[in-house]
């Protein structure tokens, strides 16, 4: 994959920010900011921040301009009329509204608002996405003053906290995998049996990515393994390609171990 | 000193009280102001207008703010005329956060009153510390009330530019203007700015093109800039918006010259920043006047302000209310009423006891009680007043003539008042009081500033208190603002490296951990009287037993986007609103985007949150991933 492919940027750590967005005393809606509390331990990890970002979206903007993080990881609450303590993931890679509408979301984060959507739309509109943003977005029961959370999304602090942890241990391979991707659509080297199980592998992790579906990862893993053990590989592959393959195998094998740790996760 | 409608006299010493002879004197059917027009008559009329006219409108301008549940503006326009005919401000939704505040620590005021806001990140922390040390009967050492101010003037260093940039520079942006005035635009590509050689902007239409939304160089300029004055705000602070450092009795953060140094680095492009930013909307303003007269009455209503001061003489606080005209006297924005362009009073005193909310046009049940007759001077207050009003939420329908908003309808002398940061230009000019200082002087009806030499060379300016305040004015006073808030922090940071070179470097009281030691078992009433970006701010506190019995909060936009009072009386956006004609031109009235109103609006830079609202992203929803074990 050398040759015309992109040079392989500096080793570099994955920074990744988790953060959340709610709203004190006001019942469900503020669920991000006890989710944050609730997986601080994450801060632990290199690379890893934690942060209540309930606070206006322009100092939210300011903060991503700070942290430059690769992967940003949201959670909170939008009503949507969805049924209460329904938990949604997205992949966030833009939001379907005008300019007009994004200034008009400016204007909003300018006068105050603090909300979830509000957020996403701000760092959208003024350009300040990250590499990788995924919301965690749960429908709130009870959205007025009041202190603590109503059962129905009480009951699914657990999943939420589960998944919150899921994004920033996948975070790694999703980065891995688009790294791989760009050098695949970059290349011009011959195919082979490793560049065809390099691509099957990233297109499951994209799959992964939208579906949740673990499978067809694995199966793509235990096929490259095999290619890569054959030795059949193109002309022409440089100790990167080499180390990216065996880094996303490595990621894939680590994360199946996570998975039969911890049937929840 | 006299209440044109409240009956209360003052003798010669300024004590005030209760004029004899008058029943019930605080009955809104005793002590009534004048009203121009009341509400039946206002309908009257635009009912018989609606009967000869087909082109009368009822719009809903809902929200003018997008957020679902914030701020609304229900209007009848006459779009053949171009005039307003009524206007009903609407806050829908409630946030609570008086009510939740109640039986608390009254030190969790400080933190859970500065949730109540997104962008007001630090005024509501520091009101609640001044209401809850006046209770406490602590005072700040000079440097933590130091800290205080220059924390306080970078916020106002985030929040001007924020406002004049990211929220109202779009209406007078080139994308707005072509939708809406396209026969200005080509006026804007001739008029060569006055104020060229500061802002660098050739002609009127290339400002305008930097105006643009999102994309336009003053507008990203700005929202850089807003960072670089939260950045000065954390140097003091650790943490903006929220901080955790404002403590009763001052604040909790190790001030060190490094951090004096490092703010004072920031200063310096705050000035450069400031003097392009006072020629940029003077030239708007005076861009728009030229073109048309009529802008002059955009957003205009009669010139009756109201502002409790900011910023405290360090040597001067002391956090009781027994002294507080004294100490009121010597901040440098100069508390004050002014009333139809006269200023009526410069005293704390007076401000607080003339000062009422109602709610007969809101979504709660009577609230007014009489726990005090007096505030701690034995000044009569009134059963409305914050320390006797309460928080009694009762939502209900929506009903122009009956109730239609959570906003209260907050008076001085029951008369409508506004508050803005333009505001504290305007007293500070005309009551010339402010502390001695080498960059700013009133004169009775200017305010002339020395704005210090940075990159940029050392700059002469001068604001004059506007006859006639509307949307124009307030923006460019705004930018007026800015500068003055940053002069105001060169002469505290100065004060503060004083301070470090005579070793007066305490910032609180007490040590927090000791703070327990003084909460007081007796009640106990104290009153921050603050500023936010947008204007006024004030927390009235009651504690017994150590906990908070109530608490009041009435910030700018509480006073600004009030509804109806008791007396039919419409509140500061409704009378603007009403005053501004409708200069946009469109050829169907499905064009209508109402930008007159909006500039109207937004020339108060409104803060209204609450709220959520709805909408699907662009993006892949993956799964629901609910394990929900409510139901199916």
């Amino acid at each position: 994959m050398t040759g015309s492919a992109p040079e392989v940027p500096p080793a570099r750590g994955l920074t990744v920010l988790v953060g959340g967005v709610g709203q004190l005393f006001q019942s469900d809606q503020d669920l991000g900011r006890l989710v944050v509390e609730q997986v601080q331990d994450l801060a632990m990890t290199p690379g890893v921040l934690v942060e209540d970002l309930s606070y206006g979206a322009i100092p939210v903007v300011h903060r991503l301009a700070e942290v430059r993080p690769d992967v940003l990881v949201l959670v909170g609450t939008t009503s949507s009329g969805r049924r209460p303590g329904r938990v949604d993931r997205r992949v966030v890679t833009g939001v379907d509204r005008s300019d007009a509408d994004l200034q008009g979301a400016v204007q909003d984060a300018g006068t105050g608002y603090v909300d979830l959507s509000l957020t996403i739309e701000v760092i959208v509109g003024l350009q300040a996405m990250p590499p990788r943003m995924v919301v965690v977005d749960i429908e709130p029961a009870e959205t007025g003053p009041g202190e603590g959370l109503s059962a129905p999304v009480r009951a699914t602090m657990p999943r939420v906290v589960s998944l919150v942890r899921r994004e920033v241990d996948l975070a790694p391979l999703f980065d891995l995998a688009a790294q791989v991707r760009t050098r695949l659509d970059d290349t011009r080297a011959t195919t082979s049996p490793i560049l065809s199980g390099l691509a099957d592998m990233v297109e499951a992790i994209e799959l992964l990515d939208r579906e949740d579906r673990w499978g067809p990862m694995f199966a793509a893993m235990e096929r490259l393994r095999a290619a890569v053990a054959r030795g059949d590989g193109s002309e022409g592959m440089g100790h990167a390609d080499w180390g990216m393959t065996w880094g996303l195998v490595e990621e894939v094998q680590r994360l199946r171990g996570r998975s039969l740790q911890d049937p929840d996760w | 000193m006299c209440f044109k409608n409240l009956p209360v006299e003052f003798d010669q010493g300024g004590v005030a009280t209760l004029r004899g002879g008058v029943p019930d004197p605080y009955s809104v059917q005793v002590s009534r102001p004048d009203v121009a027009m009341t509400e039946d008559e206002r309908e009257e009329q635009i009912q018989q207008m609606m009967g000869r006219q087909g082109h009368i409108k009822d719009l809903n301008m809902d929200p003018v703010t997008r957020v679902a549940g914030a701020l609304a503006l229900h209007i009848t326009a006459d779009l053949d005329a171009g005039t307003y005919l009524n206007a009903h401000s609407q806050a829908t939704l409630f946030r609570g956060y008086e009510v939740i505040l109640m039986g608390r620590d009254p030190r969790d005021a400080i933190f859970v009153s500065s949730r109540a806001c997104g962008v007001c990140g630090g005024v509501h922390a520091h009101a609640a510390a001044y209401a809850i040390e006046m209770a406490m009967g602590l005072t700040p050492p000079p440097m933590g009330t130091v800290v205080r101010n220059l924390g306080e003037a970078a916020e106002m260093g985030l929040d001007n530019p924020l406002h004049l940039y990211l929220l109202a520079g779009p209406d007078y942006s080139e994308s707005v203007i072509k939708a809406t005035n396209p026969e200005l635009w080509p006026r804007a590509q001739k008029w060569s700015c006055p104020g060229h050689e500061h802002h660098g902007f050739s002609t009127m239409s290339e400002l305008m093109t930097a105006l643009n939304p999102l994309t336009g160089s003053l507008y990203r300029e700005g929202l850089d800039f807003t960072r670089l004055m939260r950045e000065q705000f954390v140097i003091l602070h650790g943490k903006y918006p929220h901080p955790q450092t404002i403590v009763p009795g001052g604040v909790s953060s190790t001030i060190t010259l490094q951090s004096l140094n490092e703010f004072h680095s920031r200063l310096g492009r705050a000035f450069d920043y400031g003097k392009r930013m006072l020629t940029i909307w003077d030239d708007i303003t005076t861009f728009f006047y030229e073109q048309d007269e009529r802008y002059r009455d955009v957003g205009t209503r009669p010139n009756s302000h109201i502002d409790p001061g900011f910023w405290d003489d360090p040597f001067a606080y002391d956090a009781t209310y027994e002294n507080v005209n004294e100490w009121g006297a010597r901040r440098y924005s100069t508390p004050g009423v002014v009333i139809d362009g006269e200023l009526v009073t410069t005293r704390l005193t007076d401000i607080n006891i003339g000062w009422e909310e109602f709610v007969d046009h809101s979504y709660y049940d009577d609230s007014a009680t009489t726990r005090y007759d007096t505030d701690p001077l034995g000044n009569p207050i009134s059963p409305y007043h914050p320390w006797n009003k309460r928080t009694l939420p009762r939502p209900g329908p929506q009903s122009w003539r009956e109730r239609y908003t959570w906003s209260t309808a907050p008076r001085w002398d029951r008369q409508v008042v506004e508050s803005g940061a333009y505001t504290r230009l305007m007293m500070t000019a005309m009551a010339q009081q402010h502390p001695v200082n080498d960059f700013y002087e009133a004169t009775g009806h200017s305010l002339r500033m020395n704005i210090p030499k940075s990159e940029l060379p050392a700059m002469e300016v001068e604001w004059h208190v506007p006859e006639r305040w509307n949307a124009f004015e307030r923006n460019r006073a705004r930018a007026y603002h800015f500068v003055f808030s940053q002069l105001v922090s060169f002469n505290e940071l100065l004060r503060a490296y004083e301070l470090q070179r005579s070793g007066e470097t305490r910032v609180a009281a007490v040590k927090p951990e000791d703070l327990d030691k003084h909460i007081p078992t007796d009640e106990r009433i104290g009153v921050g009287f603050w500023g936010a970006g947008r204007g006024w701010l004030t927390h009235h506190l009651v504690m017994d037993k150590g906990k908070i019995v109530n608490y009041q909060i009435c910030t700018p936009s509480t006073i600004n986007a009030s509804p109806r009072d008791a007396f039919d009386q419409p509140g500061p956006y409704e009378e603007a609103v009403m005053n501004t004609p409708i200069l946009e031109r469109f050829s169907d009235p499905s064009e209508f985007t109402s930008v007159d109103m909006l500039r109207a609006i937004r020339s108060f830079d409104p803060c209204m949150p609450c709220t959520t609202h709805v909408h699907t992203p662009k993006g892949t929803v993956t799964r629901e991933v609910n394990t929900c074990a409510c139901d199916a």
